[in-house]
This record gives C-alpha cells, structure tokens and sequence, in this order.
C-alpha cells in the first residue's frame, strides 16, 4: 500500500518538523548558466497526489482533483521560474519509457529525496554527513542534460489530503474538546539537480496544515512557499 | 411397450435434456455492460478508480518482472483477442514473472497473467478458460460494483490494495477479503466458458482446470494459505457443479469437435519452461514442486530439464538417501539432448562433497566445456586446482 | 515513492517517533570489533540502531535506501543471517558443510525474504577471494527493489572452524555503487580475523 505507508512515513517527519511552515535546507548562491544565456530548466513530471481522507481514515486518491492539481502546478511553477529569469524545457515522459538509465534517474530521485526527508529534515541524522546536505544523483544525469539541453532538472514531490464531510465534523466536534484532529495536511518536497554535476543545488520542503491544490491560487501560494529561496540566475 | 409410448418416452427424455431446445444457447449468455472504447469521466468514483488502476499501469510497463518475450506476448494475446472479439483492443496484456498461480482484469482493460499460471495450464482450452473467466468479470464490470458496495466499509482499503498490489507483489499475504462475491464469480464462470466455447474450445477443460485450481488451493490452505488467486477466488462446491452442468448441457449441442490445442500450448511454453520453474524453486514450496513436475512429465516439457529440478529437489529437501536420488536425476538429465549445463555443476559440487574428486573434476571440465562464458569460473577452477582439490 | 524495503520504513517510522539517535558514527580509521572479527573503515559510516539479526551489523553512507553494508559473523550450523520478518517466508539456516556455492543461494534467499519475497537477487561471479588472509569467496548481486531502483553489490565471506563470516554491500547502480566501491575494498581488505 504505497500511498499509505508514503503518508504514514511524511506524517512522521511532519510530527517532528512542526506545521505550517516552510524548511528550506539548501540552496546555491547562484545557478549556473550555460553560454550567457538564461539557465534552461527541465520541470520532471510531477509528482501530486491528492486524496480524500474519509470517516473511517483511509486515503482515498482523487483523480479530478489530481489532474487540476497537476495542471495547477505546472502553470504556477513556469510562472514562478520564468519570473526567476529561467527558460523551462519540456520533458516527454515517453523518453523514459525506452530508456533505462533515464528511467533509473527517476527512481534514483525518489530515493534520494525519500533519504535527504528521512535523515537530514527528519530526526534520523546520519553522523557522518556533520550537518551537510550533499546528496547527489551522480554524473550520469548527463544523459539527461544531453537529452533535453536543460542545465538544471526540477522535481516536485507533494502529497496533499483533504477531508470528507464526516471528517470535518469530526474536526469541529473534537475541536470543542481540545483534541486536534488532521483536517489533512500537505507534505512535498521540491529539488532542483545540476545536470552537469549530479549534486542537488537546492532542497525544499513543505509541510502544512493548510493550502488547496484544487484552486488556481491557492495552487499558486503553495508553490510559491515551496520554491521559497529558489535563487535567481 | 408400444413404439408411441417409446417415442414420446424419448421426447419426454429428450426436451429434459435439452436436446429440444434452441440448440444455440448452450449456456445463458451474457453481455457486455459497456460498449468498446468506454472511459469513465474523471469527477465520478470510477474515474477515482481508473485513475488509481492507470498508475499500477505505468508501473507494470515499466517493471523488471515484465517478460517481454515477443513470441509468448502474441500467443497470449492473440487468445485474449480471440476471446474479446471486439473488445479486443481495450485490453492490454502484461506477463509478469511470478510464479503464483494468478491472471487478474483491471477496469481499464488492463491484464495480468502470472508466470505461475502458464506452468499449471495444461492446454490452450485450458488457459483460454482462465482468460475467459477474467474478461469476464472485466466485461461485466464486476470490479467496479465490488470497490462500489464495500467502499464505505474499511473492507475497501483492503480490496483496492489487494487489486492495486495483486500485479506486482510476489509473496504478498492475501487478507482474506474475497475480491468477488460468489453471484460474481458465478457469472464470470460462465461468460467465459461460453467466450470458449464460441472459439471452439473444449470446455471440459474448463472444469478440469477449476477442479485443478481446487485441489491445489486445500492443498495451499493446509498450510498458511499464501496465494493471493486462491484467497480471492473462493472455489467452492456449486461452483464447479454448475460449470460440470454448462459443459455437460454444451457439449450435447457441439456443432463441430471442440478442441484442447495442447501442442499449440506447449511449443509456446516449452522455451521458457526453464526460467518459470527456477522461478517456481526459488518459492521453496517443495511439495507442490514435486507435484508440477510429475504434471510436467507428463505433459511432455523437456525430460532433460525435469530431472535437472528433480535432482535439486531432493539436494533440498534432503530425507533419505538424498545424495543418491539426486545423484541419479542429474545422470538421467545429462543423458538427454535437453540438460542445463548447471547440471554438470551440481555433480561436480555433489561428487566433491562426497569426495569423489577424479568424478568432480570431470564433471566441472564438462561443466565449463558446455559453459565457456560461466560467471562463476573461476570458482570451478580453484576447485579443479591442487590448491583447491586439498581444500575441504 | 520509494517502495523500501517495509521492515526498514516502519522500523525508521519508529525511530522517529520515539525521536532518539538511530545512527551512531563509525569513525575512520578505528578498528570496530564485530561478531568474530574486526574491520578498519578507511572513511565515516553510520551504524543504525536496528537490527536486522542478531549477529548482522548495518552500516550505512548516505541512507540505506542509496547505500547499506550488512557486517555478519560467527553463525554456527543451524543459525539465519536475519530474524524472520514473514512467517511464510523463514529465514533458511547456515550449515556448515555448506560450500560457497551453497552460500550464495543463502544469501539470495535470505535477502529476498527480508523483503518479504519482493525482490528477486541475482548472483555472478563467485570466486575465490581473501577473508583476512583467510581462504573465502566473493560473489556479485543484484536486483530491483519494489518501486524499480536497481541495486548492485558485493558480498565477501568465508566459513572458518565451521562459522560463517560474511559481508554484504548493495548501493543503488546508478551512482552510488562505484562511488561507495573503494571505500568498500578497503574495509573488505581489513579484515583480522
């Protein structure tokens, strides 16, 4: 059951982050640009998912929600970076269909991102890395650079609940009584690589209480709080 | 007795048999409850539905456990399209290396057949009725009813993770909660015996395959009950007698002979007999090994390959005299045109535990002769080594 | 999301929640006595609080989910690398008549059966190999983990006085396998055994 064991692991790193509010682990001072021009960024496929949590506390994903979700994103998010003076690569995800290593890319992300949320946002620090963020997807990125001419690939990872009807009047109910209860909660995380090097040049991560993806602007505030520190070219 | 009396005993006999009726409808027949190229709007809880099917498909295409093997994918899919007609190109096929028994349909036309399946069907009827059964279910939206009357129950977390992780977990512990309900599994029986029928296959095949399927899963629950296809797919009593009663009623009616196609079957099988099976060693399910391959002797896979897993059977299961069985499987596999080069190895490691080193010895040179490009030579040729002949 | 290995992700969930230090730093340089031997590590690594035997130290660089060396020693006859975590799927047990051959398919079926039967584990290249001067083996491994990452590695071993000793490293292929690879060699070839 990935979504739920996904939900379960960021609602414990969201435990012990806080709420509401924004991390940003790392960033460059500037991104790098290739010949004088303007820094070409490739937006990987991204990676949304909302669900409805029900009465009885399942996730249930939802599909009408999702793909405005995604549509949402994607617009905010070429906003945000042509603001940032950035020229945005389409990526057809088709590529990674036929090839292994662009493939394996993907799946290396997710891995990385999953380990950089674990164990340098989350509490299980691993000693040896003395507080540095340097993770990083190796050279062999490059393939991806030279597929796309992107100088930089962005991920964008974001799990986003929300609640039934029974839910919230649970939520009133037990609100009355002091006790919290989830209404729903967003957790994602967005990553920008340097594909010449492979390193992640810069880190984000979301977790709040609040925010709705299924609104254009509401879209708008939480891509905006999750590229919060994205440097300019 | 008069001859009229005869007669009309004859007709009496004759219209409760069936033989009076409309000699077209074998079964009852049934309908498809959508037309082809049907998709869901993505607001309503079926599209939520499709929607979350459709992710288990990006990831299937791109699994490692797919088996891409061209000429097995036209064979299973051109018995799917047969069987489909003209829902034919709605359904996409995926065979995925697991060798549990289990075939699955997804609301989006998607389909899985496991590994494990293609080594238990004995012939194309055989398998056709498998297939039949699922594009069943699929025509008749039985999927879709069933998330639709459990979803407010906590049952449905645990059908949709059964449905959405069916496709990929090798070993996942099925949760007891039956993916159909008994009217469901009926009706699929049935539609896809007659989606057979139609295409001439032998239905009795059908039954002899559920019968199968039956005795393998009390074999299955006597132990822990693991698999996923026999959890969910209750097979009781009536189920069987009415598919019993259907061949029966369809084979008095048969316009022309009905056929099993076992060699089409096997010839399709037989080049990947070897990799299914080490599949199948690999569960350590070593009673139900030993029953498959007697079924495959008897078939006719590769005897050279059958005494091969014989031979690293009793290595495993060791028991009385074991070495020696063992021993005699592998001499009997060698001796035939269709022995793995692995089996030169496991005499050569078999004769260097019970330190016949001169018979090791020849059976690893055998080993590397027939195996020039062997990962792990280097290993044999210390053991083939003075060094390694002292070694213990 | 990654689809880890679900025996790590909820033993991290608790780690977490119980909010303590679930990795501890191995120095460089230090030798670290494990069970019957030591080794010498030429660079940092985490030790992680769990275990996934009671005779099986894990190490890791980065995360398990990119890199992870599994340090096992002084299994007798009749004992598993790992607790079982399914009880369809127990872990078989070492005996020590076993060969390297036999080895290799112990390993296999034990990594496999930590991930609750989900990964298949491919082996190559079993050879001779030095276990702190000691006559042992090595083989190669591979495989996918649940959610498509393909993983590579090492395994170093040796059975002495009838007790398996055995090191096994799996690193994410892309990247992170050649990266780890030296470092790897290196505590490889410190063995005192």
């Amino acid at each position: 059951m990935r979504t739920a064991l996904l939900s379960a692991l960021l609602a414990v790193a969201l435990v012990l982050t806080g709420c509401t509010h924004t991390d940003q682990v790392k960033s460059v001072g500037q991104l790098k640009q290739t010949s004088g021009q303007k820094p070409a960024i490739i937006v990987m496929p991204i990676d949304v998912e909302l669900s409805i949590l029900t009465a009885s506390g399942l996730m249930e994903p939802q599909a009408e929600w999702t793909q405005s979700a995604n549509q949402f994103i994607s617009e905010s998010l070429k906003n945000e970076l042509s603001k940032r003076r950035t020229n945005l690569v389409p990526y057809n995800r088709a590529n990674s269909n036929s090839d292994p290593t662009l493939a394996q890319i993907e799946r290396l992300h997710e891995a990385v991102g999953f380990a950089a949320m674990a164990h340098h946002v989350g509490q299980a620090k691993l000693p040896s890395k003395h507080g540095r963020f340097d993770w990083t997807l190796g050279d062999d990125v490059r393939e991806l650079k030279k597929a796309t001419g992107a100088d930089y690939a962005m991920f964008v990872f974001i799990r986003d609940s929300y609640s039934s009807a029974g839910r919230v009047a649970l939520q009133v109910g037990a609100a009355l009584l002091g006790v919290g209860v989830h209404g729903g909660y967003q957790v994602g995380f967005a990553s920008m690589v340097d594909l010449e090097t492979g390193e992640i040049a810069w880190f984000n991560f979301l977790s709040s209480g609040a925010g709705d993806l299924r609104k254009q602007e509401a879209a708008d505030k939480t891509v905006t709080a999750l590229l919060k520190g994205l440097p300019e070219a | 007795m008069t001859a009229g009396k005869a007669i009309s005993r004859l007709l009496v006999a004759l219209s409760v048999s069936g033989l009076l009726a409309n000699p077209l409808v074998a079964a009852q027949t049934y309908t498809p409850v959508f037309q082809p190229g049907y998709r869901p709007a993505p607001d309503t809880d079926e599209g939520g539905f499709w929607y979350q099917v459709d992710k288990v498909e990006r990831d299937v295409a791109r699994s490692p456990q797919l088996v891409t093997d061209p000429e097995l994918n036209r064979y299973v899919n051109d018995l799917v399209c047969k069987l489909a007609g003209d829902y034919c190109s709605g359904i996409r096929v995926y065979i995925i290396k697991n060798p549990h028994f289990n075939a699955s349909m997804y609301p989006n036309g998607m389909m899985h057949v496991w590994t494990g399946l293609l080594l238990r069907a004995e012939n194309e009827a055989q398998l056709a009725a498998v297939l039949g059964h699922e594009i069943g279910h699929y025509l008749r939206s039985h999927q879709i009813d069933r998330w639709r009357s459990l979803r407010n129950g906590a049952s449905a977390a645990i059908f949709l993770d059964m449905v959405l992780t069916m496709g990929l977990a090798t070993m996942a512990v099925a949760s007891g909660a039956s993916a159909f309900g008994r009217d469901q599994e009926i009706e699929a029986d049935q539609f896809g015996m007659d989606l057979m029928t139609k295409q001439g296959y032998e239905p009795n095949e059908a039954v002899n395959l559920w019968r199968y399927v039956n005795a393998e899963q009390a074999a299955d629950k006597s132990k822990t009950g693991h698999s996923i296809f026999f959890a969910t797919h209750p097979q009781p009593k009536q189920r069987i007698e009415k598919l019993e009663e259907t061949a029966r009623a369809v084979t008095q009616h048969k316009q022309s002979e009905f056929v099993s196609a076992e060699q089409n079957y096997l010839s399709a099988i037989t080049p990947h007999y070897l990799e299914f099976m080490e599949d199948h060693f690999e569960l350590q399910e070593y009673e139900q090994t030993e029953l498959l391959l007697l079924k495959h002797q008897q078939l006719g896979y590769p005897q050279g390959q059958i005494d091969f897993f014989r031979g690293r059977l009793a290595m495993l299961q060791k028991g009385a005299d074991f070495q020696a069985r063992a021993e005699t499987a592998f001499l009997a596999s060698i001796d035939t045109a269709a022995a793995p080069a692995e089996t030169y190895r496991e005499l050569g490691y078999l004769y260097l535990k019970s330190r016949k080193n001169q018979e090791a010895a020849t059976m690893f040179h055998k080993y590397l002769d027939s195996q020039p490009d062997a990962s792990d030579r280097k290993m044999i040729e210390f053991y083939l080594s003075p060094i390694g002949n002292a070694h213990e | 999301m990654n689809k880890v290995l679900p025996a790590l992700i909820l033993t991290l969930s608790a780690l977490l929640l119980a909010a303590c230090q679930p990795y501890s730093l191995v120095r460089a340089n230090n030798p670290v006595k494990l069970n019957g031997y030591s080794v010498t590590p030429g660079e940092e690594w985490n030790k992680a609080s769990y275990k996934l035997g009671p005779k099986a130290v894990t190490w890791t660089s980065n995360g398990e989910v990119l890199d992870q060396l599994i340090l096992i020693g002084d299994i007798g006859s009749g004992e598993a690398l790992f607790k079982n975590t399914n009880k369809n799927l127990p872990m078989p047990p070492f005996t020590s008549d076993m060969m390297p051959f036999d080895v290799e398919t112990l390993v296999k079926t034990s990594l496999k059966n930590s991930a609750n039967g989900e990964v298949e584990v491919n082996t190559e290249n079993l050879q001779p190999a030095n276990f702190g001067g000691k006559s042992g083996f090595r083989f190669n491994i591979s495989f996918y983990t649940a959610s498509g990452l393909l993983k590579s590695g090492d395994v170093l071993g040796a059975v002495k006085d009838g007790k398996l000793y055995l090191m096994i490293y799996s690193a994410a292929d892309l990247h992170y396998y050649k990266s780890k690879l030296p470092e790897v060699e290196k505590v490889f070839a410190s063995v005192i055994i």
